[in-house]
C-alpha cells in the first residue's frame, strides 16, 4: 500500500463545529480501520487514502512526541485517556481537538482503539500551545525523556494526576467533560456558528424541567 | 456508462431465479420490462450481467456466504439495464437449491427508498474505492466500523433497521409476489393445476 505523503503545514486553522464528533477506530497498533464522515470532511482525505494507514498521517509537527508516549503508555494498559491534540489536515491546515481514546480488549488482549474528538475553546489552545512549545524545545535539546520527565514533574508539583491535568485545563469536571464528548446532533448545520465555549455550556448544563 | 438512474415504481417486483452455478434460470416479465433485457439475453448467463460493475466485493462476498448458509438472505444492490442505466433495489434471496421441486436461488427485488439509497450509495462507493487501493481486508474492517457506528452487527441487521425491522421489510417485499408465487415463478416447472391456480389468481387481482 502507498505511503501517504505528509503535507507541509500552513498556519491556518480549520474551524470545527463544536456539536459534531470526529471519530476513528484503529487496530491495537494505531492502524486506521474506520473514520466517520466528519473525520473525512475535516481532514480532507478520502476513505481509500486513509484506511489501512497509521494514525500519524494526521500528526502535526507542533505536537510533542512525549504527549503521544504518555498516551500510548496509558492505552496500552487499557486505560481510556484524554489528550489535547493539534492535527494536520491534507491541505496543511491545522485543527485542535480534545480527544478521548478508548481501548477495547478481547480475552485480555487489546484488539482496537476508538477515538472521539471535539472542538476546544481558543483560550485553551493558547494555554496548551505554550506547554507544548516548551516540551518541543526540551525534546530538541534533551530528548523525549527530558520532556516527559519535565511534564511528569510539573504534574507532581501541581499534585495533579494526568486526568486531573486534562479536567483542569478544560475547566470541567470529569462528568461535564464526558457530557460534552457525548453531545451529538443530527442536523449537521446546527452548531456551525457556535463557539466551543457555548457548545460546552449547552451540553453541560443540567436540563431544566418545566412544569407548565 | 451507468451514469443515469432509472426510477422504478415501488409496486413493481422483479423476480429472478438462479441455478446452482449462479447462472440465470428465469426472470419475470417485470424484469424484462424494466431492464430492457430479453429473456434470451439473460437466461443461462451469469447473474453478474445484471449487476453494476462497481458493486463492492465486500458486500457481494458476504451475501454469497449468507446464501450458502441461510435459507433467506437480504441484499441492497445496484443493478443495470440493457441501455446502460442503473437502479437500486432491496432484495431477499431464498436458497431452495435443496428442493426436489423447482430448485434454485430465488431473488425478489424491489425499489429502494431514496433516504436509504443515499447513504448506501456513499458506502458502496467508499468500499469500492478501498477495495481497489488497500484491498478487501481493509474494506471489510471499514464496513465493520461503519456498521458499529450505526449500531448494527451485520449488514442485514442494518437493512432491517432501515425498514423498521425484518417484519416490515418482509411485508414490503411480499406485497405483490408472495413466497408461494415466488417459488413457482418458473413456468417451465409448473404442472397444469399450478398454472390454472396462477391464472385464476391473476384474474382475481384484476377485479379488485
Ligand atoms: C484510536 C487512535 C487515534 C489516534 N488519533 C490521533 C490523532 O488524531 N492525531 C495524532 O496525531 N495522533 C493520533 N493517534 C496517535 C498516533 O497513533 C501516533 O502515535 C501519533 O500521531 C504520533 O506519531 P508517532 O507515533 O509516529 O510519533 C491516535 C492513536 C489511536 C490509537
Amino acid at each position: 500500500m502507498k505511503r501517504i505523503e505528509r503535507p507541509t503545514p500552513v498556519n491556518e486553522e480549520i474551524k470545527l463545529n463544536p456539536m459534531r464528533t470526529i471519530m476513528s477506530k484503529t487496530d491495537a497498533k494505531g492502524i486506521i480501520e474506520y473514520a466517520n464522515d466528519y473525520f473525512m470532511e475535516i481532514s480532507g482525505y478520502k476513505e481509500w487514502e486513509l484506511m489501512g494507514q497509521p494514525h500519524n498521517v494526521i500528526r502535526h509537527p507542533d505536537m510533542p512526541k512525549s504527549i503521544f508516549k504518555i498516551l500510548w503508555d496509558r492505552i496500552n494498559q487499557g486505560m481510556p485517556t484524554y489528550a489535547l491534540v493539534k492535527n494536520l489536515a491534507k491541505d496543511g491546515r491545522y485543527y485542535w481537538v480534545i480527544a478521548y481514546f478508548i481501548p477495547v480488549s478481547k480475552e485480555g488482549k487489546i484488539i482496537n482503539h476508538y477515538a472521539k474528538r471535539k472542538a476546544i475553546p481558543d483560550e485553551i489552545k493558547d494555554e496548551i500551545t505554550s506547554l507544548y512549545n516548551m516540551l518541543l524545545e526540551l525534546e530538541k535539546t534533551g530528548g523525549m525523556e527530558a520532556a516527559e520527565a519535565y511534564f511528569l514533574s510539573y504534574l507532581e508539583e501541581q499534585k495533579m494526576s494526568y486526568d486531573e491535568f486534562i479536567f483542569d485545563t478544560m475547566r470541567l469536571s470529569e462528568k461535564e467533560l464526558k457530557k460534552y464528548m457525548d453531545a451529538q446532533i443530527t442536523d449537521e448545520s446546527l452548531g456551525l456558528d457556535m463557539s466551543a465555549e457555548e457548545a460546552i455550556k449547552n451540553s453541560v448544563k443540567k436540563k431544566r424541567r418545566f412544569f407548565w | 456508462m451507468f451514469e443515469i438512474e432509472k426510477i422504478i415504481e415501488p409496486d413493481i417486483t422483479l423476480v429472478c431465479k438462479l441455478n446452482n452455478d449462479g447462472s440465470i434460470g428465469f426472470i419475470n416479465k417485470a424484469y424484462t420490462d424494466i431492464t430492457g433485457f430479453s429473456e434470451k439475453d439473460l437466461t443461462g448467463e451469469s447473474h453478474e450481467i445484471i449487476q453494476h460493475p462497481k458493486m463492492p466485493k465486500t458486500i457481494l462476498e458476504q451475501v454469497w456466504k449468507n446464501i450458502h448458509t441461510n435459507e433467506k438472505s437480504y441484499i441492497i444492490g445496484k443493478n443495470i439495464t440493457k441501455n446502460g442505466e442503473y437502479f437500486w433495489t432491496v432484495a431477499d434471496i431464498t436458497n431452495r437449491l435443496g428442493q426436489s421441486k423447482n430448485p434454485g436461488i430465488f431473488i425478489r427485488k424491489k425499489y429502494l427508498p431514496s433516504n436509504i439509497k443515499d447513504e448506501i450509495a456513499k458506502l458502496y462507493e467508499i468500499l469500492y474505492g478501498i477495495e481497489n487501493s488497500g484491498g478487501m481486508e481493509i474494506a471489510e474492517k471499514y464496513l465493520k466500523g461503519w456498521l458499529e457506528e450505526r449500531n448494527s452487527k451485520s449488514f442485514e441487521e442494518y437493512i432491517f433497521n432501515q425498514f423498521g425491522g425484518e417484519k416490515n421489510l418482509k411485508k414490503y417485499l411480499t406485497t405483490e409476489v408472495n413466497d408461494k408465487e415466488l417459488f413457482s415463478t418458473d413456468p417451465s416447472s409448473m404442472n397444469i393445476d399450478e398454472i390454472m391456480e396462477f391464472v385464476k389468481k391473476k384474474k382475481r387481482r384484476r377485479f379488485w
